[in-house]
């Protein structure tokens, strides 16, 4: 059953210039104990339909409609005092930039037991001792002294160690890890990739992982969904993603084709998606990918597609899903 | 590596040494620390290669990018430049090496004697405990007495056996002082003739009658007639000058021992020890892109004046605006610029675009060497893809040399020719890529490779973990640096500073335990 369900979520920012529609109509889904993969490219409303979760929005956003069933429940019926029940407790998060998110005024001690005292109404002392256990799952050396220091202290990999151990301190059903690797070294991000997994599979919490670096998701993710221009393109198991099948979208199989792999021989040119995200306030008719797709016809330009299930796990969003027609140009 | 010796070497950096000084905590701290973000690098980066730098932040990769380009003064250090004849540059340190040529003979022989001296001490110790103390010192004194060898030998080469160094000193002056006026005389010639160009543009736009349009070119003409043949009489004098040389080197014909020292004649330029005016001149070849396409370019200024700032700081179109806006039209075509985009403003572009704009501004010079620092690692990856084809493309065109910074290995695969890995502050390993990605020989390349994250589903190979973080710089580990993170670590590791050297052809390794990991495969 699925954990975490969002629903034809719609999430707009009103600017002085008109409405932004940064998330327009996404739909997935977080099974119990799973890894959902969001990627993405800047712009595409990633880390916006993350947000809206949680409602951690900019005053100017709002969930324009849909619906957010988590654990059988419509959260956005909760009030304000429930939802701060809610957040750090069944859900957290984990930030992009470890630098910023933690509080440089205040010990890792004492931004470490806030949940415990918060949520789990435990008292200072107890919560100390909770801290350092933490601290330990996470693999920090010497707890007990790092507990003491300020952020500044430690480097950027202690820091987003310190981060997911705040966001796992109350055991959350859902994680939600919004490029959490992406500031880090590839080194430390291999550590914090196999502690995350670690860490799922120990206390069965399901993850809600949010990036734009393709071998990460692979490395992560059960399922995978790509965004493009607010709306989820495809959506399918990680595998089915990243081995070549029948069925994709146009979108998704430029991406695969424009990372440069370990395995791509040099002196082969990368085959680019041409052109640039459009504009979120100028968003074309039709298909938001056509202006860039190699297939598109006169009806993608008019028309836009709906998610579409092709087979069993496997949704896309594209008139023309078959690898083989497209490239016949039917 | 076999053709190595026909590939022509560009850039010949040894021992390059860059420290930041760090600010004392306190009045009463003696001892002055510095950030040794290069710690003595040495390559040789060839004419039409990619050369790929990869390392974790804060290993010193950056630094190095603009150390070379001399945008930070090196500490230490020869960064050789063979773009350009000696020649055209006439530095101005030549001028100071043959001046003060027999006072530099002295020190020479002073640093020798001192060199020697240790040896003789080195040598009659018996522990490898006190042994190793004393290699420190000895390598630095040699290092010394190299360094002002070189200073010598580079300049006069075979006369560096000579006897009567004086006049040695006397006819070499003689040449450089001609070339020196040589070159001056050039540089005013093609100013004035640019000049005259322009005139001659700008009134046949304004469509005056042909007699004016010689009337007014009449007095410019005059003058780059003069300038003309003044550029014959300084070339005459110059060809003199080096006639007198080559009579000197008859006395010497035969002689191998003249020969050999012939052979250090170097026709490189040294960027670390040239003045602020002669390497603003040499910038023209060498550029740079930077990393953030949003905070390099100035928010003020249009695309054109953008990309036509560096012409007018080096005078490329002297007063000669139309071919200057036509040049500057064609540069951003072939970045993939659309030309109504030349008076829009930097907000106005897209990341990719704008990173499109920054490979311009470089590209429009002409240069010789560009460092990409991270060109392409904020911009997203369908956007990249299309920026590292561009920079393929024009580096085909233009027969570019690249140093491609980047911590993203997957790019650093694709793009480069060799692959130098760093690691706080010292080159660690250096092979073609192919080497590189088939036989990795440091534990750090070995695990640096093996947790790039990658899109194959099938891939079982197992992650080789390095736990902990990168040491600070200010303090590094003594012996290896990589040793604190090392599992192949022994007690060597720990004292010993591994040499960097050639295990294979072409393939360089700073390891205690190179072969170890090979075989543990």
């Amino acid at each position: 059953m699925a954990l975490l369900e969002i629903k034809d979520l719609h999430t707009f920012f009103d600017t002085k210039k008109g409405t932004v529609k940064a998330v327009n109509g996404v739909s997935y889904s977080v099974d119990a104990g799973k890894t959902l993969g969001v990627v993405g490219e800047s712009g595409s409303g990633k880390s916006v339909s993350a947000m809206s979760i949680l409602r951690l929005l900019d005053n100017n956003g709002r969930v324009d409609s849909g619906e957010i069933i988590f654990d059988g429940k419509n959260i956005q019926d909760c009030t304000k005092k429930e939802m701060y029940k809610i957040r750090g407790n069944d859900i957290s998060v984990i930030f992009q930039e470890p630098m910023t998110s933690l509080n440089p005024v205040f010990t890792i001690e004492r931004q470490l037991s806030e949940p415990f005292i918060i949520h789990q109404g435990m008292k200072k002392k107890e919560a100390r001792k909770k801290v350092v256990e933490m601290l330990a799952a996470v693999k920090i050396p010497n707890p007990e002294s790092v507990a003491k220091q300020y952020p500044h202290q430690l480097s950027g990999g202690m820091r987003q160690r310190v981060m997911i151990a705040i966001a796992l301190a109350c055991q959350p059903k859902l994680l939600i890890a919004d490029e959490p690797t992406t500031a880090l070294d590839v080194t430390i991000q291999a550590q914090i990739l196999k502690l995350m997994n670690e860490l799922k599979k120990e206390k069965g919490t399901s993850i809600l992982f949010i990036t734009h670096d393709l071998g990460v998701i692979n490395e992560m993710a059960d399922d995978v969904a790509v965004m493009y221009c607010g709306q989820v393109v495809e959506m399918a198991p990680a595998r089915k993603i990243f081995t070549k099948q029948k069925y994709s979208h146009p979108y998704t199989e430029g991406l695969m084709e424009s990372i440069p792999r370990l395995d791509t021989p040099t002196g082969v040119r990368l085959e680019a998606i041409p052109g640039a995200v459009p504009h979120p306030l100028d968003l074309p008719k039709g298909c938001k990918f056509a202006p860039r797709c190699k297939y598109a016809t006169d009806k993608c330009r008019e028309e836009e597609p709906a998610l579409v299930k092709i087979e069993e796990n496997h949704q896309i969003r594209c008139f023309y899903p078959d690898k083989e027609m497209r490239k016949d140009g039917k | 590596m076999e053709n190595k010796k026909d590939k022509k070497v560009l850039l010949r950096i040894s021992n390059l040494k860059q420290y930041f000084e760090v600010k004392k905590t306190s009045m009463f701290q003696k001892e002055q620390l510095y950030v040794k973000a290069n710690d003595g690098i040495s390559l040789d980066i060839y004419e039409g290669e990619t050369f790929g730098l990869v390392g974790e932040s804060g290993c010193g990769k950056s630094t190095f990018g603009r150390s070379l380009l001399q945008l930070y003064k090196q500490t230490d250090g020869r960064t050789m430049y063979y773009g350009r004849p000696l020649d055209e540059i006439a530095p101005r340190y030549m001028e100071e090496t043959l001046k003060n040529l027999p006072a530099k003979m002295k020190a020479l022989e002073a640093h020798q004697a001192k060199v020697e001296l240790l040896q003789k001490e080195y040598d009659n110790l018996k522990t490898d405990e006190e042994k190793y103390t004393m290699h420190g010192k000895l390598k630095e004194a040699k290092k010394i007495a190299n360094d002002a060898f070189l200073d010598i030998a580079q300049v006069i080469g075979g006369f560096y056996i000579s006897k009567d160094l004086g006049k040695v000193s006397a006819t070499f002056l003689k040449e450089y002082h001609a070339n020196v006026a040589l070159c001056i005389a050039k540089e005013e010639l093609r100013k004035l003739e640019s000049e005259f160009e322009a005139i001659k543009a700008e009134k046949e736009e304004k469509k005056v009658s042909k007699s004016e349009i010689d009337a007014a070119l009449a007095k410019n003409k005059a003058k780059v007639d003069a300038a003309k043949k003044d550029v014959e009489t300084k070339q005459e004098i110059f060809n003199a000058a080096k006639q007198e040389i080559d009579a000197m080197k008859k006395d010497y014909a035969g002689n191998a021992e003249f020969d050999k020292y012939e052979t250090y004649l170097d026709e490189g330029v040294d960027l670390a020890r040239l003045t602020e005016e002669e390497i603003r001149r040499l910038r023209k070849d060498l550029q740079l892109i930077f990393q953030d396409p949003y905070s390099s370019l100035n928010p003020r200024m249009s695309v054109g004046q953008i990309i036509g700032e560096g012409l007018n700081a080096h005078k490329v179109f002297h007063k000669n605006k139309d071919k200057m806006q036509d040049y500057i039209m064609q540069v951003m075509e072939d970045c993939g610029l659309a030309p109504y985009m030349v008076h829009r403003y930097p907000h106005q572009f897209s990341g990719g675009q704008r990173q499109r704009i920054g490979i311009a501004r470089s590209l429009a010079l002409k240069p010789k060497f560009v460092v990409c620092d991270e060109a392409v690692s904020a911009l997203d990856v369908s956007i990249q893809s299309q920026i590292i084809n561009l920079l393929l493309d024009l580096k085909e065109k233009e027969n570019l040399t690249y140093l491609f910074i980047s911590h993203d290995l997957s790019v650093i695969k694709y793009i480069s020719d060799r692959i130098g890995v760093m690691y706080l502050g010292n080159m660690v390993e250096l092979a073609t890529t192919t080497d590189l990605f088939a036989a990795p020989m440091h534990p750090y390349t070995e695990a640096l490779l093996s947790a790039i994250p990658t899109t194959d589903v099938d891939d079982k190979k197992e992650t080789i973990l390095i736990e902990g973080d990168i040491p600070s710089p200010i303090k590094p580990p003594t012996g290896c640096k990589f040793h604190t993170r090392c599992q192949y670590c022994t007690d060597i590791c720990k004292k010993v500073v591994p040499e960097f050297e050639e295990v294979t052809p072409g393939h360089f390794v700073a390891c205690h335990h190179k072969r170890n990991v090979v075989e543990s495969k």
